[in-house]
């Protein structure tokens, strides 16, 4: 059996994968993930994936791609460039059966991986903003040593969405937060788009006006996390930067613009999760660094960490389903929930149990991408065939297939599923409604106490601030007293002294009245000091009244916040409760979007059977026809024929009545003639009559011979009537056979008149069917392409993703040898500068930190050429980097650019040279698709190119660098397949 | 008999691109049915009359009072008189003596109030019709222009930018349009980069090796065409074309005698090429005349910069309405925002956003209307005023566009232009 045919039998089952799941999603536990008991030995990962997306395929073997293509793919997924050619030939030529395997593991150890994920996490996270606060490197290098360590994943995420990016080491991770500006709506969008796969934009204001499973508290949930942000200017060594400090402030009220005057709160909150409850922090001690000018504040609280430490506890299945489907989107082209950032009920995934699957084997791998990604690649869905079967079937072979099952049943059947599901959902709406009306109510008595709570706070801190400045008077009058003390101290042993050589020189006057001066001064000092000590106290009753005083407010404060706390524990019940009901709601949701999907796919193929029976009746009515008009012409012919034949009779026997008219008028001529001779004769008889004497025998000789001339005359007469007669009836019998000829001739062209309206009543009727053909037609193909689209997003063929501008550019530089020479030259440079003694040269892991220096350097080196790719195939910042274009300016650059051009020529030993150098095609042939493309030319291929560098045998390195352009420029290179 | 749809949708592309694109890529099969039904379709949408887009940014920011609202005799209005034009009634600056002849065709909006005096802001304000937003990026004027105006399957840019200098290259201006819709800069009115083929490619070596890349792209594409590698295939036959028709960026084929009309400077020539671009079926242009921000001698500078401005711009007028173009085309004159009444003490005048004019004209403006009007010193608006979304709108429904629609982006709903603003209706007929 040929290939081609063994993909038939395999797509009847491949193209339904939808409907192997339907029995199970009437299962009332349609979320295995969340509901299951752990099972004791799950299977892998991908067997699981296989197992929902290609039920009922285990052992039947859906076409695997063959294995260069599939190198290929995996390469450019995991490393982001294919493989060289002694890559690829060495796994070609490797026995080992797992050595597919084998590959994953080494790629994933490898320093391309780390590099190429270094970018796809950048692409996702900055989306090509502009490095204002944060530079490129230094953000790159946070990642990279992340993805180098083999940190869990969500421990990397913590460390971003806690950042805050004082002076230091760890700066670099606020380049999230920094980049976009500290803006509080565009990270609270981005942080819902990124980090949770929901866009919450247009919930900023009222709830989304599109998508009923968004709501203002979702987006305002989020913003909780980010209200205390700030940018602060703060001092690092001589230079000043921004930082992203935080502040410790109260819910920011919010009210919808649809709404007004409704005011709510919203605690922190991500999707899925209840609300996290307000640590309870008394006023004025709630900070590790307080703001002020310069100094970036830190809440003791701080609302950020309490984000990034939800993602690393596991309890956020947004989170890590969101990165799931990141990671699945980056290695199948598309999310399992399309577009990534709109993961909601509506938007039906693959398969309802696809996503919770995938992540919890995240959660559960601790986020290891690296055995995540292991996973995806492993799976057969990965490893499928490449191109769409139904690309190159015929009428025949797809009637065959949508003939395989009775899709009107299933039309009726999925209907059925897919109304009980909506039942059910109406039901569970029912539910989320009631006990999101009690959230309300209860949010409403909530709210009123958080106000409470602020007033009581802003007292409390109000009358901290008074007795603070107070305080600020003690100290003042203790530090006045103190000093006093010290000065009459001072005064005490000066005048003591005094007093002392005075009794030894009692005369000396001016020892005497320096004493006595010392004696007033510490008289006046001790004056001082009883002042200033009644000062004192004075400043401290008032100090011990305001501290006092704060306490009425604290106390209050407290009761406020106890208030809150029981009230909060009421809300925490019911937005439990409520959470869970809105899950369960819009898993149902989910699922009924899904059963609607495939109840539509049904009714497609209904529609393509449809068209395709109406195509083919449309075909044998246009056969019939031909048919008969066929007949008709062979008629008409018949008939022309035939009145050609009379036409020539008619004209014949149109000469013979001529003739014979002809005939009878000589007869009538001659018969005219023949009287008057007659009548001549009988006048000379009747004159000789006359004649009075008796007639002489002269005359009677004369009389006898004209009577025997009447006689004669008479004969002649009798025989001339005879004949004329005889003619007469010739021509009555001519006449007569010319009537009937005409009359003939008439039921002929009656009869050719006939068939002609038949054709022309054909032709009206041959018209209508092409034109019913034809609408079929375009009816099939507007459905059949449908249909592809369906199951393209349903992974259920290969994908075909375009290369990222770094992919694409890197993959140029690679398949044209530049990278592996830039490696080459920096090892030469690094052996030269510091040789490996014999002793190094065993060490692997030396030798494998050399060859990630080395590496490294030889991108650095090779960068510049890169960032014109981005410029020209990349999308603008801040714009998501997944979507494909194509412009005219970027087939200009690939034709007339000259770069890419360039780097296609020969070059040392690179492919080109490699082409130009093989003398036998065929070998060169292999050469040039194996390192270009992945993959073993064809043999029309091989041809082609034969032909092409037998053009000018003389300008074979020329010729073979038009070749290579060619091959690099063209969509096999420029996408993923 | 053979399967019509399977090769019919192909064929159905096939034609579709072919259409207008004059290159010689990609063997036509038979023609199914579906492949003449939408032949049909394109024709009609090339005989649709496309309406256009031009628009002159006045860099910098033009002084109104110099320009469109002269206040003469006033505290604030400078030593220029204000002259009579073709609409009775209207006068505007004795700068524009050309212009002020064109005025019959135009459409004049004096109560601009924007208030926004930061040049940056100011100007996104006024090509994106939106205050920007760090959560948001929005498209600019001439991106739109490019989606909702050029057909489809036209293989010319839809936005182009003639840039005073520079290269060229890509704009980042069509946000989530994506860059299919971004300007491509003409760098001092220099035709597309690369769109000239590099010395060492002859005649000969171009056809094979393109031959042998379409070859390969056909075997690959055999049975996994979709949208993406349509657009992919499509952007090498639109490079092709482009190249073809690359004279349409060449200003010096237009006659001698308009190169004359229209001056010999620079602007002049932008103007002219301006003109060649959209009768060849370019949907939007931006010229720039440069530079405005006229802190000191703004008197002087106006004379200079205005006087130079004139006499193209009043010729491109004029031609648009002698070859009937003007009726689908729309031309506006903006800045990021107007100058200060208040002549400081280098006779400069500052950044003012509050009382300005912009002018406009052409497609379904109304003809010789002015709509709006400051008060006699020009300080503030006191009638019709207007701001940056609402004439954002105008421009759109200008030339049929609705812009209260929204665009569908990847299962995003984006609106055309900001949906808390309307057009100003009085100004469309």
């Amino acid at each position: 059996m040929n290939r081609q045919n063994r993909l038939w039998l395999i797509v009847p089952a491949v193209c339904f994968l939808g409907f192997g799941s339907l029995a199970e999603g009437q299962a009332p536990e349609a979320n295995p993930a969340a509901t299951s008991p752990a099972p004791v030995a799950e299977p892998p990962l991908h067997q699981r994936i296989d197992a929902l997306l290609l039920p009922g395929q285990e052992g039947l073997g859906i076409a695997e791609v063959a294995p260069a293509p599939l190198i290929r793919r995996l390469y450019l997924d995991l490393i982001g460039v294919p493989p060289t050619l002694a890559q690829l030939q060495n796994y070609l030529a490797d026995p080992a059966p797992e050595k597919y395997s084998n590959l994953v593991s080494q790629l994933l150890k490898s320093p391309e991986f780390v590099e190429h994920w270094v970018k796809q996490l950048d692409l996702m996270l900055m989306e090509r903003r502009a490095n204002s606060h944060v530079p490129q490197e230094a953000w790159e290098d946070f990642l990279r040593s992340s993805l180098a360590s083999g940190q869990p994943f969500h421990q990397l995420c913590a460390s971003i969405l806690a950042a805050d990016g004082r002076p230091g080491p760890a700066r670099p991770s606020a380049r999230f937060y920094l980049d976009r500006a500290g803006d509080p709506n565009l990270i609270t969008r981005d942080v819902g788009r990124i980090f949770f796969g929901r866009d919450l934009q247009c919930a900023q204001c009222h709830d989304h006006p599109l998508i009923d499973s968004y709501y203002q508290s979702d987006f305002q949930g989020i913003a909780a996390f980010f209200s205390g942000g700030y940018m602060v200017e703060v001092a690092d060594g001589d230079k000043k930067v921004q930082v992203y400090g935080e502040k410790s402030i109260a819910e920011s009220p919010f009210e919808s613009v649809f709404h007004k005057g409704e005011s709510h709160r919203s605690l922190p909150r991500i999707p899925g999760l209840p609300e996290i409850a307000p640590p309870s922090a008394e006023p004025g001690s709630d900070y590790e660094i307080a703001p002020a000018e310069g100094v970036a504040a830190k809440p003791k609280h701080s609302r950020r960490k309490q984000l990034a430490d939800l993602t690393t506890s596991g309890a956020a299945t947004a989170f890590s389903q969101n990165w799931a489907n990141r990671f699945w989107s980056l290695i199948f082209g598309r999310g399992v929930i399309h577009p990534v950032d709109l993961i909601h009920a509506e938007n039906d995934p693959v398969h309802p149990d696809l996503l919770p699957i995938l992540g919890k084997a995240l959660a559960d791998s601790q986020f290891d991408l690296r055995s995540f990604l292991r996973e995806l690649v492993m799976t057969r869905v990965y490893r499928s065939g490449q191109s769409d079967p139904w690309d190159r079937t015929d009428t025949a072979v797809l009637k065959q297939i949508v003939s395989q099952m009775d899709w009107k049943k299933r039309v009726t059947d999925s209907k059925a599923i897919w109304e009980q599901a909506k039942v059910e959902g109406d039901a569970l709406a029912e539910q989320f409604e009631n006990t999101k009306s009690e959230l309300a109510a209860i949010e409403k008595e909530r709210t009123a106490l958080l106000t409470a709570l602020d007033q009581a706070k802003a007292a409390t801190l109000a009358a901290i601030d008074a007795a603070n400045k107070v305080g600020v008077e003690v100290a003042a009058s203790q530090k006045a007293l103190a000093d006093e003390q010290a000065k009459q101290a001072k005064l005490q042993a000066a005048s003591t002294a005094s007093a002392e050589v005075k009794t030894l020189l009692p005369q000396d006057a001016e020892v005497a009245k320096a004493a006595e001066t010392l004696q007033q001064r510490l008289d006046a000092s001790n004056a001082a000091i009883t002042t200033l000590q009644n000062a004192l106290q004075e400043k401290q009753k008032a100090h011990a009244t305001a501290l006092a005083a704060v306490e009425p407010p604290k106390m209050n404060w407290k009761v406020a916040d106890q208030n809150v706390a029981a009230k909060q524990l009421q809300y925490a019940q019911i937005d439990q409760r409520t959470t869970l009901a809105r899950e369960t709601y819009e898993r149902a949701l989910m699922r009924a979007a899904s059963l609607k999907k495939q109840m539509q796919l049904a009714e497609k193929m209904v529609v393509l059977g449809d068209s395709l029976q109406s195509i083919g009746a449309s075909e044998a009515a246009l056969a019939g026809y031909m048919t008969s008009r066929q007949q008709l012409a062979t008629m008409m012919e018949g008939v022309n024929t035939a009145l050609t034949g009379i036409d020539q009779q008619i004209a014949q026997t149109a000469k013979e009545k001529e003739q014979a008219d002809e005939q009878v008028r000589v007869y009538g001529q001659r018969m005219t003639e023949s009287l008057g001779k007659k009548k001549l004769l009988v006048d000379a008889v009747d004159s000789l009559a006359k004649v009075p004497e008796s007639p002489s025998d002269v005359l009677k000789a004369a009389q006898q011979e004209l009577t025997q001339r009447i006689q004669q005359a008479d004969a002649q007469m009798s025989e001339l009537t005879k004949q004329s007669q005889v003619a007469q009836e010739a021509a009555v019998a001519v006449q007569g056979r010319l009537a009937d000829m005409q009359k003939n001739r008439v039921v002929q062209v009656e009869s050719l008149s006939k068939i002609k309206m038949q054709q022309q009543e054909l032709d009206a009727n041959v018209a209508k069917v092409e034109q019913q053909r034809l609408a079929s037609v375009g009816l099939s193909g507007r459905t059949l392409e449908e249909i592809r689209e369906q199951r393209r997003q349903r992974f259920e063929y290969s994908k075909l993703v375009a290369l990222s501008p770094e992919q694409f550019a890197w993959s140029l530089l690679s398949v044209t040898g530049f990278v592996e020479r830039q490696v080459a030259a920096r090892v030469a440079d690094l052996d030269k500068n510091s040789p490996l003694t014999e002793e190094q040269k065993k060490d692997e892991a030396l030798l494998n930190q050399r060859r990630i220096q080395t590496y490294l350097q030889a991108r650095k080196e090779l960068q510049g050429n890169v960032n014109v790719f981005v410029s020209l195939y990349g999308a603008g910042p801040g714009q998501p980097q997944g979507d494909f274009f194509a412009t005219a300016d970027q087939a200009l650059f690939a034709n007339n650019g000259g770069v890419i051009y360039s780097w296609a020529g020969a070059n040392s030993d690179n492919v080109t040279a490699k082409l130009a150098n093989t003398q036998d095609i065929a070998e060169g042939a292999k050469i040039l698709y194996l390192a270009v493309l992945g993959r073993e030319p064809t043999a029309i291929e091989i041809e082609e190119l034969s032909q092409y560098l037998n053009q000018a045998p003389d300008k074979r390195a020329a010729l073979a660098q038009e070749v290579v352009w060619s091959l690099l420029t063209s969509a096999e290179f420029r996408f993923n397949h | 008999m053979k399967c019509g749809y399977a090769c019919g949708s192909q064929d159905h592309l096939m034609a579709r691109r072919k259409f207008l694109s004059m290159s010689a890529t990609g063997a036509v099969g038979v023609v199914g049915g579906l492949g003449f039904l939408t032949r049909g379709q394109a024709a009609e949408q090339v005989q649709q009359k496309q309406k256009r887009i031009v628009v002159f940014n006045m860099h910098g920011g033009l002084s109104q009072l110099e320009s469109w609202d002269p206040k003469p005799g006033t505290r604030t209005g400078g030593p220029f008189r204000a002259i009579p034009t073709s609409v009775t009634g209207l006068h505007i600056s004795e700068l524009l003596p050309h212009t002020a002849k064109q005025m019959h065709h135009l459409c004049l909006f004096r109560g601009v109030n924007t208030s926004e005096d930061d040049h940056g802001k100011g100007a996104y304000m006024m090509m994106t019709g939106r205050r920007q937003s760090p959560a948001a990026d929005y498209p600019e004027i001439g991106a739109v222009a490019a989606k909702t105006l050029m057909p489809d399957d036209s293989s010319l840019p839809g936005h182009i930018r003639i840039t005073p200098s520079g290269g060229g290259g890509r704009g980042s201006d069509a946000a989530y349009l994506g860059p299919k819709y971004s300007s491509i800069q003409l760098g001092n009115g220099n035709p597309p980069q690369y769109t000239k083929r590099p010395d060492g490619i002859t005649d000969e070596v171009e056809l094979r090796r393109q031959a042998f890349r379409q070859r390969s792209d056909q075997r690959f594409l055999e049975g996994r065409r979709t949208a993406m590698t349509d657009v992919f295939t499509y952007s090498f036959e639109q490079a092709e074309s482009l190249m073809q028709q690359r004279e349409i960026f060449d200003v010096s084929k237009e006659p001698a005698h308009d190169i004359e009309r229209y001056g010999s400077h620079d602007f002049g020539r932008h103007c002219l090429l301006a003109r060649r671009l959209i009768e060849r079926g370019i949907s939007f242009v931006q010229l720039s005349h440069s530079n405005y921000d006229t802190h000191n001698e703004n008197f002087d500078f106006h004379f200079e910069q205005v006087g130079e401005f004139d006499r193209p711009f009043a010729t491109f007028i004029a031609d648009l309405a002698d070859r009937g173009l003007l009726d689908s085309t729309l031309v506006v004159v903006l800045s990021e925002f107007g100058r200060t009444p208040n002549i400081n003490l280098y006779l400069g005048r500052d950044h003012w956003s509050r009382a300005w004019s912009v002018l406009a004209g052409g497609a379904k403006l109304a003809r010789g209307a002015v709509i709006g009007a400051t008060n006699p010193e020009g300080t503030e608006v006191i009638d019709g005023q207007v701001d940056h979304a609402q004439l954002f709108h105008t421009y759109l429904q200008a030339v049929g566009v609705d812009s209260t629609a929204s665009f569908q982006i990847d299962g995003r709903e984006l609106p055309v232009a900001d949906p808390a603003a309307e057009p100003v209706w009085k100004a469309i007929v």
